[in-house]
């Protein structure tokens, strides 16, 4: 069956595989300053709220 | 965790299905690597090494961006999404976008009784747009559905306070086509 929605069209290039260990840190410490910000502005909700809707 | 890291490490049938793939990667799954970045570590480092790659879209990106409460947050998280390549959005996506938006809709909304979200809706472009070597990861399973799409892989992790069931996803051109002919009538 021929089929017009296989397109084929997109390439993908080779791109360096991510570095997890350096991404995790970034991602803790980004939480980490979410976390104080929360802290420190008690009508700012709570940093597990943001996740909800996501 | 162990477990989840045992049967992607040793599947050989995981293995194959990642060879020579490229992994999209959803904003549910980014934000659950923020919050509980230890138990999905194993999970994201086994997508790394046997995959060619992660990466989002731009529309993966801004919704991931609205966590940012202010400027410094947001060039953190910036800066955390530029270790993932992003697709660019380019005519092809929007024209498949264009094309699939309906169908997509079509099946969710006799299904589910809801609407799809343009976010997903790009999402199953892009992997219509980069088939076969793209495939997409999202915890929000319902959001996708198996009339367009295979769910190729499945696997769970437990945070205490809830369980996330993964999928791994990718286009199916003979689903699209009946709905095409559904909707269509052709």
């Amino acid at each position: 069956m021929k089929n017009t929605y296989a397109t084929n069209t997109g390439t993908l290039p080779k791109w360096n595989k991510l570095d997890i260990h350096s991404f995790l840190r970034e991602l803790k410490e980004t939480k980490r300053i979410m976390d104080e910000n929360d802290k420190k502005d008690p009508y700012r909700f709570d940093i597990n709220e943001r996740f909800v809707a996501q | 965790m162990k477990t989840i890291k045992k049967i992607l490490i040793d599947s050989i049938s995981m293995k194959d299905l990642l060879l020579n793939k490229y992994v999209l990667i959803d904003t549910c799954f980014l934000s659950a690597l923020q919050k509980y970045p230890s138990r999905f570590e194993d999970l994201l480092a086994n997508l790394n090494e046997h995959s060619e790659g992660l990466c989002v879209n731009p529309l993966i990106r801004l919704e991931y961006l609205r966590i940012a409460k202010n400027a410094e947050e947001k060039s953190r998280i910036e800066n955390s999404l530029d270790k993932f390549p992003t697709l660019p959005l380019e005519g092809n996506v929007l024209e498949e976008v264009e094309r699939i938006y309906p169908l997509y809709n079509l099946c969710q909304s006799i299904r589910n009784n809801k609407q799809v979200s343009l976010v997903d809706a790009y999402a199953v472009a892009y992997l219509n747009t980069y088939t076969p070597r793209l495939l997409f990861l999202t915890f929000d399973n319902g959001d996708f559905p198996l009339e367009i799409l295979d769910r190729i892989s499945t696997g769970a992790i437990d945070v205490k306070t809830q369980i996330f069931t993964w999928g791994l996803y990718q286009i199916n051109h003979e689903k699209l086509a009946k709905l095409k002919k559904i909707y269509t009538g052709i």
